[in-house]
């Protein structure tokens, strides 16, 4: 087989080995050429960020200025706090995001009426094709004082709450709207892999006597847990993607404290003057920990969940 | 397409053009001819009709129309819709342009939104490909074209061949302030773009039927103000449930384009934002004088008493337009004349019995009485490239169109089939305003004139002019302006009424340039800082003593710096 497929060459000369396979390399060489010339090659642009970069000079000739910008950036007096903002709000998301996800894909597996759980698994996704700014206006209309949240939290005896101008909800709030929009979307992968558990397997446990819990407990989730796996080691790599639509639409400097992050903050740096630099600062920042945190939980994955990609 | 019968009206056109041309001759002025020649059907106006009206086209420019015609790029904002079959380089108002003037203009490239004009003026001067002349240019752009000496300096030409009644005079208004960014250095590298006066300025709305109800009248000081709002919210007139009536609308930004509270500002004479000269003469940011600390306790108090909206922070200033005045829970607010084609609409629409009206801001304890003073110069320029040699033909143009639109008597209200349309012989006035698809001003998109006047001098020759005309006498089109509903009858009246105030009831941020170099390191940081603070003090999450250490944290982490430089600038220019 490895020998047909022309994996193992040693056992045939190059040039014969060429001739036979060329088509096969020509084939994937315009895909290549495509990564190279739109993924590889605009990793130039990451100059920028060392630059005091003017378009009219451009890459070439604009000032070079080293770390500046990096050091512009650390040495905000609000670094630590839009910093610590991202972290909280992103990990949060995604933490949540996963388990909720999962949560969801197990109660809509175990569902028995085929129509119900088609139409629960539009209903949860459908959020996910609303724009945040749309979003954000039913938000803000839903959580006003008179809100109907609002109304329903005094319905049942409680003080009214300013779910996005206070410091107190705002993390909330931002984390929980996150979770509604995007919980429906990431339970597709899941269901896609709990499709992908044996029946016998289920069957064989419910014979044994296994209850709901004890076969969702030893079969589903084993079985889903190279999909968990891979899912939590890819999202490590937007630990910094707090999410600037949202926060956007949703803030207002009352909460500034809890709520400004990195891309909000450097956005509204750019209101003053451009500073493509520094956004390009920022990229590559979020960038290399983004990259830097993927390959550490790939390598987590790999020894304590022997989990690999190829 | 069949002419009517030669009219009283076309007679009378046809003898005054006949009249100028002998005139000119006979008294040997060489300055301009007459639009003889240029087919009917592109002249705007409708002689034809019954009703219709006749455009008066102005003298054309010496030397025109160029011979051969000259064609010149230009980009711009894409408008957002045609006549049948035009185009944006083929627009009633190109046919115009190429016969009067021999001025043939190409798109370069258009745009929709800010950021993608950005991106495409930048790839423009990446590839060295400028248009001829550059619509609207954001500020970043405008200073890197300066920084690289990408632009043409128009000085010389300017001196040398813009009109002097239509260009030079309209824009030597507010000491100048129209050239804050086209000069630099005393040298005219771009043509302003202006803004119609008070476009933003303040009124105080109010709704006319809940005074009655309380029975009250319009508050003339700030005490009256705070007596009214609080006897709105009592008598809860508002549309909504229980208890949900506002006595005063506010939103995220205190110096705000809807729903503002800068008139209350202003009643202690300070504008957050802005800065203004203080006893000696320097420039002092106002967020951090000491009456800002006065105002902030009075808002806090009127927050507690619940006369805003608990959650306005969190509101933009058009939410505001919708969530509080067009659902019918507020009925007092400070916003600029076009609330009553904004906002007001929607809350007559919501309660057919709403009546608004306006009137002048409060004063203040000690009697001020002032607003933020909008500035009619945004962030913006128009540019020529280095090197493009029709600068002239470009200015002559833009003094021509002027002449021919801002001169009410000249009757230009656009072409039949784009502005207006004629059913049977009464106008409909729903078309589209085709000067967005002029090159350069007095059109462009977004409503750019040489005259920050235009619009008032317009609502005054109607209401004076058109108004006297016997009404048999009237034709269609002032019929369907005098005959328009309530509500822009409303916003011809309030935009007269802010444009007579616009000069000397407005706070002027006489900061008019580029950020300085600290402003562009430490603005964001001070800028959020001073929100923060400011409406955290005024929703009672921090003491109103946290002003004093605001101030002190603004000072010591560059607003000191910041000041210094602003006055470099200030005395220096």
């Amino acid at each position: 087989m490895l020998y047909r497929a022309g994996l193992v060459k040693g056992q045939e000369p190059l040039r014969a080995y060429l001739r036979r396979s060329w088509p096969l390399y020509a084939m994937i060489l315009p895909g290549l050429l495509f990564i190279l010339l739109f993924r590889y090659l605009p990793m130039y642009g990451v100059v920028i960020a060392f630059q005091d970069f003017s378009p009219a000079r451009g890459f070439a000739a604009s000032r070079w200025v080293g770390l500046d910008n990096f050091d512009f950036l650390f040495s905000l007096p609000e670094f630590n706090r839009i910093l610590g903002n991202t972290l909280i709000i992103a990990v949060l998301k995604l933490a949540l995001d996963q388990l909720g996800a999962i949560a969801l894909a197990l109660l809509i597996n175990e569902a028995r009426n085929l129509v119900f759980r088609r139409s629960i698994q539009t209903l949860i996704y459908l959020p996910h094709f609303l724009s945040w700014i749309v979003l954000g206006g039913i938000l803000l209309d839903i959580l006003s004082p008179f809100g109907i949240v609002n109304n329903l939290v005094r319905a049942l005896g409680h003080e009214p709450q300013l779910f996005l101008g206070s410091n107190d909800w705002f993390r909330i709030t931002v984390i929980g709207s996150s979770l509604w929009k995007g919980v429906g979307f990431s339970t597709i992968v899941y269901l896609a892999a709990l499709t992908a558990i044996s029946p016998t397997l289920q069957e064989a446990a419910a014979i044994d006597g296994a209850g709901r819990f004890r076969r969702i407990w030893h079969i589903t989730l084993p079985g889903i847990r190279p999909t968990v796996v891979l899912l939590a080691a890819l999202s490590l790599g937007d630990v910094l993607q707090a999410g600037f639509e949202q926060i956007l639409t949703l803030y207002s400097p009352a909460v500034y404290r809890t709520g400004d992050i990195i891309d909000t903050y450097v956005y509204r740096v750019g209101l003053v003057s451009a500073q493509y630099s520094l956004a390009g600062a920022v990229g590559l920042f979020k960038s290399v920990i983004g990259f830097f945190l993927i390959v550490a939980s790939y390598w987590l994955a790999d020894r304590y969940a022997g989990y690999r990609i190829l | 397409m069949l002419r009517g019968a030669f009219s009283r009206r076309d007679f009378l056109q046809g003898s005054s053009v006949g009249l100028a041309a002998a005139m000119a001759s006979r008294y040997g002025l060489s300055v301009a001819q007459d639009a003889v020649g240029i087919p009917q059907e592109l002249i705007p106006g409708s002689p034809g009709h019954p009703r219709g009206w006749t455009t008066t086209l102005p003298p054309i420019p010496e030397g025109m129309p160029a011979s051969p015609p000259v064609t010149i790029s230009g980009s711009r904002r894409a408008p957002w819709e045609f006549a049948e079959g035009d185009d944006i380089e083929n627009s009633p108002f190109t046919r115009l342009t190429s016969a009067a003037l021999g001025i043939n203009w190409k798109l370069a490239f258009s745009w929709v939104d800010p950021d993608e004009g950005l991106q495409k003026y930048n790839l423009a001067i990446a590839s060295g490909e400028l248009p001829d002349f550059m619509e609207t240019v954001p500020l970043q752009v405008y200073s890197d074209l300066l920084d690289n000496d990408l632009l043409e300096d128009i000085t010389d030409v300017y001196e040398e061949v813009a009109s002097q009644e239509w260009i030079k005079d309209p824009l030597s208004f507010g000491d100048g302030v129209a050239w804050r960014l086209a000069e630099v250095n005393g040298r005219k590298m771009g043509f302003p773009y202006v803004e119609q006066a008070a476009q933003n300025d303040k009124l105080m709305w109010l709704r006319e039927d809940w005074l009655e109800a309380v029975g009250m009248s319009a508050p003339t000081t700030i005490d009256e103000l705070h007596a009214v709002a609080s006897a709105f919210k009592a008598a809860d007139l508002g549309q909504g449930g229980d208890g949900t009536t506002l006595g005063l609308v506010a939103c995220n930004t205190l110096d705000a384009w809807y729903g503002s509270l800068d008139p209350v500002f202003g009643a202690w004479g300070v504008m957050p934002g802005s800065w203004t000269p203080d006893a000696n003469g320097d420039l002092e940011y106002n967020s951090v004088r000491p009456e800002i600390k006065e105002v902030l306790s009075v808002l806090r108090g009127w927050y507690a008493e619940g006369l805003f909206a608990q959650n306005f922070f969190t509101l933009r200033p058009g939410q505001t337009a919708f969530a509080h005045v067009g659902a019918n829970i507020a009925g007092l607010h400070f916003s600029p004349a076009f609330a009553a084609v904004f906002g007001l609409p929607d809350s007559v629409a919501n309660e057919p019995d709403a009546r608004w009206t306006f009137a002048d801001i409060p004063a203040g304890p000690t009697g001020i009485k002032k607003k933020s003073w909008s500035n009619p110069v945004p962030d913006t320029v128009y540019c020529f490239r280095k090197g493009f040699a029709h600068v002239d033909l470009v200015l002559k143009q833009i003094g021509w169109w002027a002449e021919l639109m801002q001169n009410p008597v000249n009757r230009y209200h656009g072409w039949e089939g784009t502005d207006y349309f004629w059913v049977g012989d009464e106008l409909d006035l729903n078309g589209y305003d085709s000067s967005k698809h002029f090159f350069g001003p007095p059109g462009t998109n977004g409503g750019s004139r040489t005259d920050p006047y235009f619009e008032a001098t317009w609502i005054r020759h109607r209401r004076e002019v058109w108004a006297n005309t016997p009404e048999d006498q009237r034709d269609a089109m002032m019929e369907a302006f005098l005959g328009g509903d309530e509500l822009s009858q409303l916003w011809d009246r309030a935009n007269v009424f802010a444009v007579d105030r616009w000069a000397h009831d407005g706070i002027r941020n006489e900061f008019t340039t580029v950020p300085t170099e600290t402003m562009k390191r430490a603005g964001t940081s001070l800028d959020g800082l001073e929100q923060e603070s400011l409406f955290n003090i005024i929703i009672g999450e921090e003491p109103l003593d946290r002003f004093d250490s605001f101030v002190e944290e603004w000072r010591s982490g560059g607003g000191d710096r910041i000041t210094g430089e602003v006055n470099e600038w200030y005395h220096g220019s």
